[in-house]
Parts: C-alpha cells; sequence; structure tokens
C-alpha cells in the first residue's frame, strides 16, 4: 500500500519539475514572466515566514529590504558593465542582511505591536532615503535596471531571464529548508512558542532574533534584486507601505510557518492582480476582502484550509477502505 | 437553593469535572475541599457561567442556570469571588466597590450598601481613594470579598480566601464571612485550607480529581479518617 | 525677533494639527485599551465618515451644526457594525490577527469610500469660517483654527468626563483592565466593545470634518492615521491624557521641524521620533512601564 503511494508521490513531483524545467518551450512568453514573477515572491514569502511564521515576529518595513536588494542589483549592474549579477543579488542580500541585523537589535526590546509599528517607521524612512538620494538612486522617478551579466553574457530575453531566476530560487529554498531542519529553525519555533520558555532552554533571544532578521532580510533582498532584473524598471513606489502589506499578506493567505504556505500566498498574491488586470480600482477591495476572510475564518490560511481538507478527505477514503 | 446534577465540565482541554452532584441549602455554608487541580474553581466557575458544563445541569431558586453568560446569573442573584481576587487593579478601592454594584439602580441603596460593608471592612473605607492594586494581599481579598456583596447576592460564591494570607488574616476574614452568613447570604467556600473551612462550614464536599469523594455535615469530615489524614494533617 | 514670530506662528499652526492627531489618537487608545487591538484602519474610518459628513453637507446642504451631531450617530452605528461584522472575532487572539484584519478592514473601506464616492480629491467646506486674519505682530489666525482647537478640547473633556465620571464610563475602563471580573459585575462585554469600537468611530468622524477642510478631502488621507499612531504611542498607548499631549507636541514638533528644516528631513522626522520612542521609551512619554506576566 505504502509503496504505491510513494510511486505516485515521486511520479507527480517529476512530472511536474520536468514542466517548470521545461517551461519556456511549453509556455509563451507572459506566462513564462508570470512564473518568474512567482518565483521571486515565493522568495520573499520564505523571508517573511522566517519573521512571521517561525520566530512569530511581524514586521511590516520588509519592503525596504526588496528595496535595498532592488536598488543594489541596479545601481552594480549600472555603474560596472557585465558585474556578475550573482554577486550583486549578494550584495544586496548581505546588505539588507546586515540592516535587518541592526533593526532586529534595536527591535529586541519590542514586540508584537510595537515591534509591528517600529518596522513601519524603518520602512518609511528607507522608502523617504530611495526617493531623495536621487544621484544613486534616480530619485522619485526611479532608475533602469540594466539586464543581470556574468561578464559579457547578457540574460535578456524571458526565456534567460526565467531559468537565471529558477536556479537562484532553488538555490535559496534549499539553504531555507535545511534552515528550518537545523537547530536554528528548530530555536526559532522555541521562541514563537513562548519567549520565556526558550529563555530556559538556554536559547539566546539576542542571538536569534537579530539572526532571524537578518536572514529574513537576505532572502528579501535576494528577491529585490531578482525583481529589479525582471521589471526592469524600478521606483520608489515599488518599495511602499502597501507593498510591505502585501508580503505580509502572502504568508498569512498562504499560511504561516510552512514552505507550502510560502508558495501558495505567492500564487495567490500574484494571481489576484491578473485576474483582475482591468480592474484595477478593485484590486485593494479584493486583496483586503481576502485578507479578511482568511483571518476571520481560516487563521492556519490556506495552507491550513487545505491540510484540513485533505485530513477531510483521506479520513473519509480510510473509511471507504 | 442551588442543585447541581451530574455536571461534567472541560477546563480547556482538561476533563475537570467528570460528574458532579452537589446541592447547597439556603442558609448554610458549604465548602468544597481538595488539592490543587481537583476541579473546585471550575465547579465556581461553571455555576457563575464562566464556563458551560457540557452535560449535566445546574438549578438556582428552581431555575436552570447552566448555559447562561454570567452577566445575567448575577442579576440572578449569585456572586463569584474569582480565586486571585480578580480586582481592577488601576481603579481606586471605591471605584471596584461601585463596579460590584453595576447591576443596581438607585443610587441611594449603593451608598446604604457601602456603608454596610464598611461596616465589615473599616480598612476599606479608609482605602477607599487607594488605586487597588496598591493594598495589602489581606486588604485584597477583603476588597473582593465586599465586591462581591455590593450586589447583594444571596449565594456568594467565595474561592480560596485564605490564599497567600496570614493566619491572623484568615482568621480576621473568617470571622467576617461568618457574619455575613449570619445576615442571610448562603455561601459556597472553596478552600485548600480544610482546617479553617471547617470551622465555619456546615456540609462540605471532598474534590479529588474531578470527583466527589467524601461528602457530608463538617462535624463528620472532621471524624472521617481520610480526611483527617489527607487535608487536615493528622 | 522675527524668529520668535515665526516660531510662535508654527506653534500656533502645530497645536491646531496637533488637535486633531490628539483626537484621532484619543480613539485608537480607547479601542486599544477597551479591546487590546491596535486600529490600523482608524484613519479609512476617519476618511469613510468624513465622506459621509461631505455628502450631508455638500448633496443634502445641511448646516454643519446638523452635520455635526448628524454624523456622530452615523458613525457611531457604523462603528458598531465594523465590530460586529469583523473585529470581533479577533479579540484575544495574537497580534498578528488584529493587526492584519485591521489592514484589511482599511483596504476594503479604502477602496470602498473610492468606489461609493470618488477617488478624485474634493474641496470640503470649512465649518468655521477661514479668513484669515493678521495679528498685529504679524501673526495669522483663522476662526477656522479657534474653531478646530475648541471642538477638539471641548470633545475631549467631554470624553474625559464621560469615562471618568460615569457609571458607563467607569465599566469601559473596568472592563479593559479585567474583562473577566466584569462579566462577573454584570457588565456584558461584548456591548462594552461594541460601545469603544462607536465611540471611536463618532470622535473620528469629527476630526476628519475638522481636518478635511485644511487639507484636501481624499482617499489618501488616511496617512493621518500613521500620524496619529505616532502620536498615541508618543504619548504612551495606554494613556488618554497621554494621547493628547502626544498629539498636540507632535503637531508642533512637526511644524517647527519643517519650518527650519529641508521637507524630506520633516517626513523622515516623525518615523525618526517613532522609533525612538518605541525604542528608547517603550511606555511613551506619559505612561507606566508593563511587567510581563509569567
Amino acid at each position: 500500500m505504502g509503496h504505491w503511494n510513494d510511486w505516485r508521490k515521486v511520479l507527480g513531483y517529476g512530472i511536474l519539475g520536468a514542466v517548470i524545467l521545461t517551461a519556456p518551450f511549453l509556455f509563451g512568453t507572459y506566462l513564462i514572466f508570470v512564473f518568474s514573477v512567482i518565483c521571486v515572491y515565493i522568495l520573499v514569502a520564505l523571508g517573511m515566514n522566517i519573521l512571521a511564521g517561525y520566530t512569530g515576529m511581524l514586521s511590516l518595513g520588509s519592503q525596504a529590504f526588496f528595496g535595498i536588494g532592488a536598488y543594489c542589483a541596479a545601481v552594480l549592474s549600472t555603474r560596472l558593465v557585465g558585474f556578475p549579477f550573482v554577486i550583486a543579488l549578494l550584495v544586496g542580500g548581505l546588505l539588507s542582511a546586515v540592516i535587518g541585523y541592526l533593526l532586529g537589535f534595536s527591535a529586541l526590546r519590542t514586540s508584537g505591536v510595537y515591534l509591528a509599528i517600529a518596522t513601519i517607521a524603518f520602512g518609511m524612512i528607507m522608502n523617504e532615503i530611495f526617493g531623495e538620494w536621487s544621484s544613486l538612486t534616480g530619485g522619485q522617478s526611479g532608475m533602469v535596471a540594466p539586464a543581470p551579466a556574468l561578464g559579457s553574457i547578457q540574460f535578456q530575453s524571458s526565456t534567460e531571464l526565467y531559468y537565471l531566476i529558477l536556479f537562484v530560487s532553488v538555490v535559496m529554498l534549499i539553504l531555507f529548508y535545511n534552515l528550518i531542519s537545523s537547530n536554528t529553525g528548530r530555536a526559532f519555533i522555541a521562541i514563537r512558542e513562548s519567549e520565556i520558555s526558550a529563555q530556559s532552554y538556554g536559547i539566546s533571544l539576542v542571538k536569534y532574533k537579530t539572526l532571524a532578521f537578518a536572514i529574513s532580510a537576505f532572502y528579501v533582498g535576494v528577491a529585490g534584486g531578482l525583481y529589479a532584473y525582471l521589471m526592469k524598471y524600478i521606483a520608489p513606489i515599488d518599495f511602499r507601505l502597501l507593498v510591505g502589506i502585501e508580503f505580509v499578506v502572502i504568508v498569512i493567505v498562504g499560511g504561516l510557518g510552512s514552505i507550502m504556505g510560502s508558495i501558495f500566498g505567492a500564487i495567490i498574491l500574484f494571481a489576484l492582480p491578473q485576474i483582475f488586470a482591468g480592474l484595477t480600482y478593485w484590486q485593494e477591495m479584493v486583496t483586503g476582502l481576502v485578507l479578511l476572510l482568511v483571518i476571520l475564518f481560516l487563521p492556519d490560511g490556506l495552507n491550513g484550509g487545505l491540510n484540513q481538507l485533505m485530513n477531510l478527505i483521506r479520513r473519509h477514503s480510510d473509511k471507504r477502505a | 437553593m442551588l442543585k447541581i446534577t451530574n455536571i461534567e465540565v472541560y477546563y480547556g482541554n482538561i476533563y475537570a469535572l467528570k460528574s458532579i452532584s452537589l446541592e447547597v441549602d439556603q442558609g448554610n455554608i458549604v465548602t468544597v475541599l481538595g488539592a490543587n487541580g481537583a476541579g473546585k474553581s471550575t465547579l465556581l466557575k461553571a455555576i457563575s457561567g464562566l464556563i458551560f458544563p457540557v452535560r449535566g445541569g445546574i438549578e438556582f431558586m428552581q431555575e436552570r442556570i447552566n448555559g447562561i453568560s454570567p452577566h445575567r446569573i448575577v442579576r440572578m442573584g449569585i456572586s463569584h469571588v474569582p480565586e486571585g481576587r480578580e480586582l481592577f487593579p488601576d481603579l481606586t478601592v471605591l471605584e471596584n466597590l461601585m463596579m460590584g454594584a453595576y447591576i443596581k439602580k438607585k443610587i441611594k441603596k449603593i451608598a446604604d450598601d457601602l456603608d454596610v460593608i464598611y461596616g465589615y471592612f473599616p480598612i476599606l473605607r479608609e482605602r477607599k481613594s487607594q488605586i487597588a492594586s496598591s493594598l495589602s494581599g489581606g486588604e485584597q481579598q477583603m476588597l473582593a470579598i465586599g465586591r462581591g456583596l455590593m450586589s447583594n447576592p444571596r449565594l456568594l460564591l467565595l474561592d480560596e480566601p485564605s490564599l497567600g494570607l496570614a493566619p491572623r488574616v484568615v482568621e480576621g476574614i473568617y470571622r467576617i464571612i461568618r457574619s455575613i452568613n449570619g445576615e442571610g447570604t448562603t455561601i459556597l467556600l472553596v478552600e485548600q485550607n480544610a482546617k479553617v473551612a471547617l470551622t465555619i462550614a456546615n456540609y462540605g464536599y471532598v474534590f479529588e480529581n474531578g470527583k466527589v469523594t467524601v461528602v457530608g455535615k463538617s462535624g463528620e469530615l472532621l471524624q472521617n479518617e481520610h480526611v483527617k489524614k489527607a487535608y487536615l494533617g493528622r | 525677533m522675527q524668529l520668535l514670530i515665526e516660531i510662535i506662528q508654527q506653534v500656533i499652526f502645530g497645536t491646531v494639527t496637533g488637535c486633531i492627531y490628539a483626537l484621532v489618537a484619543t480613539c485608537m487608545v480607547l479601542i486599544y485599551k477597551g479591546t487590546g487591538i491596535l486600529n490600523f484602519a482608524q484613519g479609512e474610518m476617519v476618511v469613510f465618515s468624513t465622506f459621509i459628513s461631505y455628502t450631508l453637507r455638500v448633496v443634502f446642504l445641511l448646516p454643519y451644526w446638523v452635520v455635526f451631531p448628524l454624523s456622530f450617530v452615523i458613525s457611531w452605528f457604523f462603528g458598531m457594525l465594523l465590530e460586529a461584522l469583523s473585529f470581533r472575532r479577533v479579540i484575544g487572539k495574537p497580534h498578528l490577527n488584529s493587526l492584519m484584519a485591521c489592514v484589511a478592514v482599511g483596504m476594503i473601506l479604502r477602496n470602498a469610500t473610492g468606489q461609493i464616492w470618488t477617488f478624485d480629491d474634493l474641496r470640503m467646506p470649512p465649518p468655521f469660517s477661514d479668513q484669515v486674519f493678521t495679528l498685529p505682530l504679524g501673526l495669522v489666525i483663522s476662526p477656522l483654527f479657534l474653531g478646530i482647537i475648541s471642538i477638539s478640547f471641548s470633545i475631549m473633556i467631554v470624553f474625559y468626563l464621560f469615562l471618568n465620571r460615569t457609571r458607563v464610563g467607569l465599566s469601559i475602563r473596568a472592563t479593559a483592565q479585567n474583562p473577566t471580573a466584569a462579566m462577573l459585575m454584570g457588565v456584558p462585554v461584548s456591548y462594552v466593545y461594541s460601545m469603544c469600537w462607536a465611540i471611536s468611530a463618532s470622535i473620528g468622524s469629527i476630526a476628519g470634518i475638522l481636518i478635511a477642510p485644511l487639507l484636501v478631502l481624499n482617499v489618501g488621507m488616511f496617512i493621518i492615521i500613521l500620524k496619529a499612531i505616532v502620536a498615541a504611542v508618543l504619548g504612551g498607548i495606554e494613556s488618554l491624557p497621554g494621547a493628547v499631549l502626544g498629539g498636540i507636541l507632535l503637531g508642533i514638533l512637526e511644524n517647527l521641524i519643517g519650518t527650519f528644516l529641508p521637507s524630506w528631513i520633516r517626513q523622515i522626522f516623525v518615523w525618526v521620533i517613532l522609533l525612538g520612542v518605541i525604542i528608547a521609551i517603550p511606555q511613551g512619554l506619559w505612561g507606566r512601564k508593563k511587567q510581563k506576566r509569567v
């Protein structure tokens, strides 16, 4: 019996993997673009999940790291032609991580609502800086992000970008999985459950909280860099508070504390605007409604809801068998 | 006056009361004894409506009260002084007492009742403008009981009034509880300190692990071998 | 001397806007004290009620002395409705839930406001004459300013008296401190929560009528909420008098900074203050330190 299930799982994942790998040959340019964007948001969701899902800290300022990563990539690739994109992404990620670490440090004494407010303030400050530092960032009107490069090779077409983003995403996903399964990951979860208990287990709140902020910022920063390459044009408006809110929406709707949740959330957040593409005026309302309904009725997000559904189905089919 | 029939109550996920039956006659002081976690507080919460029993019935003055919200049960004449006192920490003594009188409309009656409470607990009159959290343990307990009396209850539920208090203070409070009963208020008293509880109770129940194990008049309980060993330290 | 005049002028302007911040901050602190929820949707609630007031004034041509109380009452029910539909279910849940619920409601309200009325700017006629008078020393003043300040203070005083001198107000304070005990006293706690939201919405609607003429009335005005949050935190989020003082202080500081430093610093300034207060003095200037209960 178990054998059969395993076979089905492997087959399923195998097909999925094959589809993902050969997507550019199966789908048109626009859909490839959509997949690429989803990958970016999955990375964002992973980063947000570290804070909100695993450590239980709410940050409404992550859009700032998205911006830092994006501007890093854009500026480096513009000023230094042929600059390897991997390094640009890393620089963006690491810079975000350092600033994230500092933010986490300052936030040590706060929690819950205060933390959220502090992160909002941080995000607003960074957004203002993005707009004012015109010599670097092009000011309020933004700047162009050239194609990612590796020496003389340039990744221009949507297909090339897709594989690039896919590659980075997979690497980050593997790293994420390792992180969560490690002692560090367990420490994060312990902190979410109860800070006081975690401390009595010898878990240093200082060390792990700041680490969580740093890692989260890293992920969002790298995602930001990819975003810049993908969109080819960035401006401070891309990193405003609403964006930070949407990031939190992703993980709440998708389900906190799980990788599948991150993936769901990213898909939903991107699918929604697409569905209502002709109705931009309704976008906010729909996002708000979805978020509200999830909060009120599905506190575990879609992932949780799906799990409940799966359990229900499983119990039903067990009865029959 | 109060009749509890086979109630089963969950406290969160814990099966706290496993089919309890209990009666309180008008004018009596009935005590419920038992160790920590035996379910005594859960009993009072079930009566006052903070928790609803999943099975069984609670009748007060021949009316069924299980399933009714706490703010309505107060109006029926049951006042619950919870474990840990649960005062309003940043309100003054007077404001706490006024909250006790929340269900009453007539200002004159409230003023008269205040005098009665101050009669029982003169220290509260002295401290009436002080913030509740600044009072000593004993004073807080007095305030909690006084507040519970402000609604003129027919049945007063007291949860561990002796907890954390020095023996002299406990003695004083128990003397007052006895006079409150003397004035006509029926009392259901939950206590870990069996010795002191049995000095004023007419009747007693012993809870162990959510079940009633011993029942009887207080005199009988005092003679009971099991009770003596487990709760009276003899 | 000129500098002194300028400073006094900015203090005047700052007090005016500060009063509005104080009102909105009061609304937020009331809800926070009463229900433990930090109402991120407060700004959108204010904007929504202000659009209603606009309609009453400009479409139905009702005089302001009717619009004020009518808007108050409509917003009262509006607040109760919001609480019943959404916020009721998030009381007692983790902060994340209530915060995001507020954000969600805010988004819905913002969009609904734009859909029902418009996303464009509207000009709200001022409730008092906005004629500007120049005083002897060169100070600029207007009946509008005096109107805003006096109404704001009147509301805050009435609210203070309501909360501290009436039995209903007492029950609200008691419920905020210990809802379980309040229930045992006979307080229908859910009504109290409902009332907190109702009062908050009503006071917010007045704040909206007062500020809309100063700025432009449009959907984006909810940004005020963020300033009100700063005011509330500055004053101490559990302290009502703190909210008032925080609001006025913020208004004055904001205007003073704006006069002497470039505008983008003024923008950041508010957030830097917020960050600073949260990190260094989390209980606010007038609050009390909280201890964690184990």
